[in-house]
């Protein structure tokens, strides 16, 4: 089943009298369920392509269905909705609130989405409960994304969105978190997507999409991909 | 290239640039507005009493003063100046307008400032010095003819100049009428020359052939007895010219001060409201501005960090670094300070000029505002004080590498309240629980926002109390203790029976007042005949009471000083006479004049009544003025409404002043909460960003920025309060201690602070929570923490 449908999507940005393409004219399926990496250099388009499915930007063309739902005509309280039900994210820099402890970074998502998971036992899941009264400031990176993985489930979505989720760990925790990221994700039926510029990560994708110059140059499903142990960090 | 970027920088921050200058030139145009009007009345009426030779004394003798009396007083140690001096209310010929007649025998004490045509000369028997606002309302001009009638002596003449007196700077007819009514009350001077020659006119009517010889003698004997007060300039205290005097002249006067004089005690009156006013809430004000402009500035430098690194690690000198950030403060606090004091002079012009608010008051020709060296050098230390903030700020970030200072600012980290554990904190939601920590994470700007509210309220409870204090004033004492319509002036011509006869006709009651000593200060004790409720008496709590039968009545203010209690004897003396009359005190009320109240009946037993000083001057009536007709005994009737209208006009200053601090209070809490808002936003957008990422509305977002700042208003608000109605007290005792106010501060003047100051608070944070529809979630959650 296909959960993700990009047809024809394109997204300028004008700054002055300059215009910058940064995607164009983009066409791509993602079957539900599936381990995504999308690939690229810096300034391909890969972020503004988990923006524009994450519901964080609107395109300037084309149509975006996720799930059965076209977000590109939502309104801002609907893209909302949207976000709160159907995707969950996890960034390079954690974006914890640094004023709430581990549990309620977790916990403040049962405040908007519907269909919301347990916080105490998401953390429990991922060996944080220890920590779940500690304020992020308290934890190390590896944790800080621990933890910025468990409030992106929490909101049990069909879709986790992963910007870089290692970039700002070594490379022993990052695999730790990777692991469990797809740990998780297959756990919970979540299909991820992944933008990194990591090829080490895209050995263990089921799909691996390139992106440049804000074009989709392949999609290669890979019938085999490597488990993280079985990849040369 | 420093240059472009200091003032780019200033386009980045503009709302905190334009919300610092803006709260120093509030600040500090409250400050000098009100510190310069209080310097200026003082400076201006002092020069005006100089310029006039206003006198130090008042030697008063009903029987009249003779030049022989005047040449003893004269030679007295310490006089420098002395003047037989008569005023009187006399008609204006053709008009029902009075002049209050004036003729000093020496220019140099109690004279006037010309401000039109010629010199005063005091052998001129045909001139008259007008006064110039009199003049110009009535279009009169010198060269004029002028007619004015005193009982029944006509005085006739030629405007030889316009002037200004300081003997009436605040010209009213009697002590009655609140603000002077220029159009149809002033004053003239006519020359001793003339006065001579009206007496002499007098006896020649009387007597047409009298010789020369015995007319000379007879218009001297008849100017010893009109003339009833000598003025005169002397630097002694009291207590040595009273002494002096009376064994000069072998007998007791009656000696007023200055500070008994309409025009002295009022415009030092003022002069102290204003400074009781500029010591206290202007101050405030200040404070609460230079607190937030400190804070802002101190946060705009650490969230210029990485680009204070930046330079630092491109080679440029912690010197010329520090010079750059320090150069913000400077520019702000110069235009800010600029600005401020521009502001301030025109507030203080608003009032201080001849046309402004005080012009209609009083009458004076020098109108300088003064700004005292020490209001230059307050705001010399703000300047400094703000270069000094934006230098440690920026010193504060370069004391480590270059490394450090490039990397990004961190906040405080959070700590644990106190409440966390408790049930009630794991019931709280986290909306809740984000605000509360933020609010202790970031102490200052909250702290900031809680002064700023707190400073708001209590600034708007006191403005609105002091308005309701005055409105119940008026109220006590003009619906209350007045009852009647019409209040009739009797006279020096009239004889008590006379004026028991007109209280007969015109089913009224009367009153007589005795000038009298107590220990070293006069009072006034008042003899009432109350059969018609004409007049009635509040105590000290403004409830209505009678008069005892037995006793008197001794106003709050004589109970304080002689620290009289009801049961106390206090002994009166009254001028003129070498009586003494003791008095007990009954009760204690509150009264407009410092008095002593008492029943004709309890007079009558002290034998009172039989003195000499004893003389019934006022009759209350339901009678309209209008239906009162004139007569040599009544000097002048003047109704409620009149009363009420003339302090009406009184009133306007004051509310100006209650408009000016309530109009400025709300601007201070606008400026500094959305200025804190704006901060708290930009500190927050990075949380608020991944919120909305979460799945947040933008609405939800909105209540959760709005709710931190009505918290914080509500705790203003409520604390602001009691501190509204102390600082409300305090200021009324200060100000109006004269007129025994009891403060006020009802509900309604509670509500409508509240509703202000929350309404600003409310619509701060409707303002600032609109902004978080434009968060750019892609832009703010990229880059580390």
């Amino acid at each position: 089943m296909k959960i993700v449908q990009f047809k024809d999507v394109t997204r300028t940005y004008v700054t002055g009298d300059h215009t910058q393409d940064a995607l164009v004219h983009v066409d791509l399926e993602i079957e539900g369920g599936k381990f995504v990496v999308i690939l690229g250099p810096s300034g391909a388009g890969k972020s503004t392509f988990l923006n524009l499915l994450g519901g964080l930007d609107n395109p300037t063309g084309g149509t975006i269905i996720v799930d059965g739902t076209d977000i590109s005509t939502l309104s801002s309280d609907e893209l909302a909705d949207y976000r709160a039900a159907k995707v969950g994210f996890v960034f390079q820099s954690y974006n914890l609130i640094p004023t709430l402890t581990v549990l309620e970074n977790v916990s403040l998502v049962e405040e908007i989405a519907p269909d919301h998971m347990s916080a105490q036992e998401l953390l429990a899941e991922v060996g944080l409960d220890d920590h779940a009264h500690q304020f992020p400031h308290e934890l190390s990176g590896g944790e800080q994304q621990r933890v910025s993985i468990c409030r992106a489930l929490a909101k049990n979505p069909s879709i986790l969105l992963c910007d870089e989720p290692t970039g700002a760990l070594d490379s022993e925790t990052g695999v730790v978190v990777l692991k469990l990221l797809l740990k998780m994700a297959k756990e919970y039926g979540k299909t991820i997507i992944i933008v990194t510029h990591n090829q080490n990560i895209a050995r263990m994708a089921d799909v691996v999409i390139h992106i440049r110059s804000g074009k989709v140059t392949s999609v290669d499903e890979q019938l085999h991909p490597l488990s993280a142990e079985e990849v040369d960090w | 290239m420093l240059g472009r970027k200091l003032w780019r920088t200033a386009k980045v921050y503009k709302v905190q640039f334009i919300s610092m200058i803006l709260l120093i030139a509030l600040g500090i145009s409250v400050f000098v507005g009100f510190n310069a009007e209080w310097v200026t009345i003082g400076a201006d009426t002092e020069s005006f009493f100089r310029d006039c030779g206003f006198a130090d004394y008042r030697i008063i003798d009903e029987d009249g003063i003779s030049s022989a009396d005047v040449g003893k007083i004269r030679d007295l140690e310490g006089v420098a100046g002395v003047s037989r001096f008569l005023s009187v209310n006399a008609d204006v010929g053709g008009s029902d307008d009075q002049l209050a007649l004036t003729v000093t025998e020496s220019e140099h004490t109690s004279g006037f400032v010309l401000t039109e045509g010629e010199k005063y000369d005091r052998w001129d028997p045909e001139g008259f010095w007008l006064m110039d606002k009199y003049a110009e309302l009535n279009g009169i001009k010198p060269g004029d003819k002028l007619t004015v009638a005193f009982k029944d002596m006509e005085f006739t003449g030629t405007v030889r100049g316009l002037i200004e007196s300081a003997e009436y700077l605040i010209c009213v007819r009697d002590e009655s009428q609140v603000m002077p009514d220029f159009n149809t009350y002033g004053y003239v001077y006519a020359s001793p020359a003339m006065l001579r020659q009206v007496i002499g006119k007098q006896i020649r009517k009387e007597e047409p052939d009298i010789d020369d010889d015995i007319m000379s003698v007879a218009v001297k004997q008849a100017c010893d007895e009109i003339f009833c007060q000598v003025n005169v300039n002397s630097s002694t205290d009291k207590e040595k010219i009273q002494a002096a005097v009376d064994k000069a002249l072998g007998r007791s006067l009656l000696i007023l001060t200055k500070d008994e004089n309409v025009s002295y005690k009022e415009s030092r009156g003022e002069m102290n409201e204003g400074k009781t006013m500029g010591a206290v809430l202007p101050v405030l004000f200040l404070a609460i501005a230079i607190l937030t402009m400190i804070t802002t500035m101190n946060r705009i430098t650490i969230s210029e960090k990485t680009q204070i690194g930046t330079l630092k690690a491109l080679g440029f000198r912690d010197r010329r670094i520090i010079r750059h950030y320090t150069s913000y403060a400077v520019i702000i606090s110069l235009i800010g300070s600029v600005l401020g004091m521009i502001l301030g002079y025109l507030l203080c012009r608003m009032v201080m000029s001849q046309n402004g608010m005080m012009g209609t008051y009083f009458v004076m020709p020098d109108w300088t505002i003064h700004v005292p060296v020490w209001i230059w050098a307050i705001v010399l230390v703000i300047i400094l004080l703000t270069i000094f903030v934006g230098y440690l700020s920026v010193k504060d970030l370069l004391r480590g590498t270059a490394a450090e200072t490039l990397r990004p600012y961190t906040p405080r980290h959070i700590h644990r309240l106190l409440l966390e554990g408790t049930a009630l904190w794991r019931r709280m939601r986290f909306g809740i629980k984000w605000n509360l920590r933020d609010i202790f994470r970031h102490k200052s700007r909250s702290a900031m926002s809680f002064i700023g509210t707190f400073g708001c309220m209590l600034m708007l409870v006191a403005s609105f109390g002091m308005n309701q204090t005055m409105n119940n004033f008026l109220d006590t004492f003009y619906d209350g203790t007045a009852a009647y319509s019409s209040k009739v002036f009797m006279s020096s011509d009239a004889k008590n029976k006379d004026a028991v006869k007109l209280a007969d006709e015109l089913d009224g009651d009367y009153s007589a007042s005795v000038s009298a000593k107590v220990g070293d200060k006069t009072v006034s004790v008042d003899v009432y005949n109350i059969t018609h409720d004409m007049y009635r008496f509040i105590d000290k709590d403004s409830n209505i009471i009678s008069l005892p039968e037995e006793g008197a009545l001794i106003c709050k203010r004589l109970a304080r000083d002689f620290d009289a209690k009801p049961g106390d004897v206090v002994t009166v003396e009254p001028y003129g006479t070498d009586e003494s009359y003791d008095i007990l005190i009954s009760g204690i009320n509150g009264s407009l004049t410092e008095s002593i109240s008492m029943k004709e009946e309890y007079a009558e037993s002290l034998g009172l009544t039989d003195s000499e000083a004893y003389r019934i001057n006022s009759v209350y009536t339901m009678t309209g003025k209008d239906q009162i007709g004139t007569s040599s005994k009544i000097t002048s009737v003047q109704s409620k409404q009149d009363i009420i209208d003339s302090f009406d006009s009184f009133m306007k200053i004051f509310y100006f002043f209650i408009i000016v601090l309530i109009v400025a209070s709300i601007l201070l809490c606008l400026i500094v909460l959305y200025n804190l808002g704006i901060m708290s936003y930009m500190e927050r957008y990075r949380e608020m960003a991944t919120l909305k990422v979460l799945g947040f509305r933008n609405k939800a977002i909105g209540h959760l920025l709005i709710s931190q700042n009505l918290w914080i208003a509500v705790a203003g608000t409520l604390l602001g309060i009691p501190a509204g109605t102390w600082a409300l007290n305090f200021l009324m005792d200060m100000l109006a201690g004269e007129y025994e106010m009891e403060t006020m501060v009802g509900p309604l003047s509670i509500l409508s602070a509240t509703a202000l100051n929350l309404g600003v608070a409310v619509i701060v944070g409707w303002m600032i929570s609109r902004k978080n529809r434009r968060i750019n979630m892609v832009e703010a959650l990229k880059g580390t923490e």
